[in-house]
């Protein structure tokens, strides 16, 4: 259309400019035209002459005007019959002057415009004016040789002479290059109009295309952001049911009406967990219709179906009659039109080959559809909530196991009170009760020695003296028993201990006990650790005891008491130049009553290095020993 | 001038100890009366005057009561704050004399009001010095606060 106003105006131009040719010739004309009278009237010769003059004088100016003119000048009579004509015309139409004089001037019209033209000239001598003929009218000529031609005719009215005779003058012009160029113009015109459509067209269609994609684009990065989102969400809490109300939350209304999942129970069957709605008040429906009309287990398609075969289930369209064919009742029908059911997706909840259940998505009377590319979207979509699930459910299984092991150890503690409560009364009773009797077959024994003694002979007093020694050994073993014990009920007070003092103390009192032995003690100064001082100081009893028992056979008796740095790790030592042990037997040496001396070699009860290493244990350290036959023995822990 | 006798009360329910508790006695020529109670009741009748004991003579309160710490029916702890919350006996000198070594039992008696704590050896000649000892410390050498007897 743009084009056709362009090239409007030019035509206009072009048109006008022939217009303005056409009224100067006619000026011409009418400049002419005050001598007409005088040239055609005739009074006295005189006059005669001199008018003949001056009318042959004005005829050939006439003449000569009408011939110069650029037009095909025609002048007819009222009734149109051609009167004069210019050599223009002859050469236009093709006619000699001759031939055309006397005609009637549709001579030069094609015939089949005569009759119009007839009533067009009849009816202009009644109104006559200079004007152009035929304004927006397509007008021809014909030419001698039959042909035709597009002309513009202008018509102006002319009475001459005294008789006012009515004559009409024509200028016509051949407009045939005009008309081709119109044409051509039109054609032009007409092709460019196409052209524009066409690319209008395409335009339209590339807009279109690309607002389409652009749409496509859009719903792509918003559902890649909804699905980013859903992730965050999703991640956001371990709470297994939190996690699906979250997700279907989610779902409506953005990517569906309605949203359900179901849960694959244990027996396969399945069980609506959790739904929602875009209408909150339709929640409840949607639970009901799940609740009141289970789907079909067995039928073809459908939740089973979905999980059955684990692939997702797309319903495009669902017509009304559909639903009303597979409604069971009229209950049925009015539910699922309640909550509404007009396009759907189902897809499983679905991780490591495990099920968790199946996400269904429905479009219900929003006008929305899915389609066949929202699956891919619906896979996304059940695979990061799948993840989620899994991350809950797991969460919940350790939830669960961690109150089961506090409940376990609840249990054992409690059970381990009871159990420590029986050794407080089992060691009290030990300690007081088994020690009586010992104390009767010690006294009795005492005072049959002392007071009956003449009776027995050395033997039957050496027996004696085997029960009484018996009895108080077996009442040291009993002191020892309830010591180990009670070091490991006993509650410890961490501080730091300086155990060289400590072994001073010890050493100090060995010593005392047996002042005429020789004996030379090494302790290294200030050795700081940290532990109970209480049970740091049994266990270094007794192991300097052990130093100081073993080593009664040498001359000199050499105690060492120090510490060494191995991997960061203080590592105390205690060395005697003693009787040692056998290797062999280093697997005994810490057991309760075991013992890798006789007891006439030297006294114990075996219960000593039980204690100390109950004790070192405490500490969370270790003990080791490293010994040669008479040699001498090297205790080693840590703390 | 009234002759105050010196008797001891031994609170003690095993016959064995009972006995090897008197011949240590004996031995060491202790000589003092020796009254034996077989359990805690029958150890606050003697001193409150009461059940079998109610017919006796209150002026006479033991010296020392040597009291065991597991007896039968009113337990030596028992007894001993029986003994510390009544006016009459509060300042009687209470010797535990136990086999237990307990460290709960050793603080229990001495925070009810005992006034010494003696284990008792397996060993007989350790258990006759102990007992000479004690003797000689609560007998001979310790001064009572004499208290008025209500009678």
């Amino acid at each position: 259309m743009d084009a056709i106003t362009f090239w409007w105006p030019g035509y206009r131009v072009s048109a006008m400019l022939l217009f303005i040719t056409a009224v100067v010739s006619w000026i011409t004309i009418l400049a002419i035209y005050k001598y007409f009278p005088v040239a055609l009237s005739l009074k006295t010769s005189k006059d005669f002459e001199a008018e003949l003059i001056e009318r042959k004088k004005s005829e050939s100016k006439f003449i000569g005007l009408l011939e110069s003119a650029p037009d095909a000048m025609v002048i007819t009579s009222g009734d149109g019959e051609i009167l004069m004509i210019n050599a223009q015309t002859e050469r236009l139409f093709g006619f000699k002057r001759e031939e055309m004089t006397g005609k009637k001037i549709e001579f030069l019209i094609p015939e089949r415009f005569h009759h119009k033209h007839t009533n067009h000239r009849e009816g202009y001598v009644e109104n006559p004016k200079i004007r152009g003929m035929g304004i927006g009218m397509n007008l021809f000529g014909r030419r001698k040789d039959e042909s035709e031609f597009p002309v513009e005719i202008s018509l102006s009215p002319m009475e001459i002479g005294e008789q006012e005779k009515f004559m009409v003058i024509s200028a016509i012009r051949d407009i045939t290059k005009q008309k081709e160029a119109e044409a051509e113009i039109k054609k032009l015109n007409g092709n460019l109009e196409l052209l524009v459509v066409e690319r209008t067209v395409e335009l339209e269609l590339a807009l279109a295309s690309e607002k389409a994609a652009r749409a496509e684009m859009n719903q792509n990065q918003l559902r890649l952001a909804f699905l980013t989102e859903a992730s965050n969400i999703l991640a956001s809490s371990l709470d297994y049911s939190e996690t699906l109300t979250n997700l279907v939350k989610m779902v409506t209304p953005l990517i569906a009406d309605w949203c359900a999942i179901d849960e694959v129970g244990e027996d396969g069957t399945i069980k609506r967990i959790v739904a929602s709605h875009v209408d909150p008040k339709k929640i409840k429906s949607v639970y009901e219709l799940a609740e009141k009309y289970p789907p079909d287990m067995n039928a073809p398609h459908g939740i089973y179906q979905v999980i059955r075969t684990r692939e997702p289930e797309l319903h495009l369209n669902i017509s009304d009659e559909f639903l009303e064919n597979i409604a069971q009742d009229a209950e049925y029908l009015s539910l699922i039109r309640e909550v509404g059911l007009q396009s759907s997706i189902t897809v499983t909840l679905l991780s490591r080959g495990t099920i968790y259940g199946a996400l269904t998505l429905v479009m219900a009377d929003s006008g929305r559809h899915f389609e066949e590319k929202d699956l891919e979207f619906a896979k996304e979509l059940s695979l990061r909530a799948t993840l989620a699930l899994e991350n809950a459910k797991l969460y919940k299984e350790i939830q669960d196991s961690n109150i089961e092991l506090e409940q376990r150890v609840a249990k054992r503690t409690v059970e381990l009170e009871a159990i420590n409560k029986e050794l407080e009364a089992f060691s009290y009773s030990v300690s007081h009760d088994l020690r009586a009797p010992l104390r009767s077959i010690d006294g009795f024994s005492n005072k049959i020695l002392k007071d009956y003694g003449e009776l027995f002979d050395d033997q039957g007093k050496d027996y004696f003296m085997r029960v009484k020694n018996a009895s108080q050994h077996m009442g040291h073993l009993i002191d020892d028993l309830i010591k180990l014990a009670r070091i490991s009920r006993i509650g410890m007070n961490m501080e730091e201990i300086n155990l060289s003092a400590i072994a001073r103390l010890i050493t100090t009192e060995l010593q005392e006990s047996n002042p005429e032995r020789r004996a030379s003690f090494h302790i290294q100064d200030d050795m700081i650790a940290k532990g109970d001082r209480n049970l740091l100081q049994i266990a270094l009893q007794n192991l300097l005891d052990n130093a100081w028992k073993y080593s009664k056979n040498q001359t000199e008796t050499k105690i060492e008491f120090g510490s060494t740095q191995k991997d960061k790790q203080i590592i105390y030592f205690i060395t005697d130049n003693g009787v040692g042990f056998d290797m062999r037997y280093v697997d005994k040496l810490f057991g309760a009553f075991q013992r890798l001396h006789s007891l006439s070699e030297f006294e114990g009860t075996g219960i000593g290095l039980a204690t100390v290493q109950r004790i070192i244990s405490r500490h969370q350290g270790t003990i080791w020993a490293d010994s040669e036959v008479n040699k001498g023995t090297t205790f080693f822990f840590t703390l | 001038m009234e002759i105050i006798e010196k008797t001891i009360l031994l609170v003690e329910d095993n016959p064995d100890d009972e006995l090897l508790t008197l011949l240590a006695f004996k031995d060491n020529n202790i000589v003092n009366e020796v009254i034996v109670a077989h359990d805690g009741q029958e150890a606050l009748d003697y001193l409150f005057g009461t059940g079998q004991y109610k017919d006796r003579d209150m002026n006479q309160l033991p010296w020392v009561i040597l009291l065991d710490l597991k007896l039968p029916k009113v337990d030596g702890l028992e007894v001993l704050q029986q003994i510390r919350s009544n006016l009459l006996t509060k300042h009687l000198p209470v010797v535990i004399l136990t086999s237990s070594k307990e460290e709960m039992d050793i603080i229990n008696s001495y925070h009810l009001g005992a006034n010494s704590y003696i284990r008792k050896p397996v060993d007989f000649e350790q258990f006759s010095e102990a007992i000479k000892q004690l003797g000689l410390y609560w007998l001979v050498l310790n001064e009572l606060a004499v208290i008025n007897s209500p009678k």
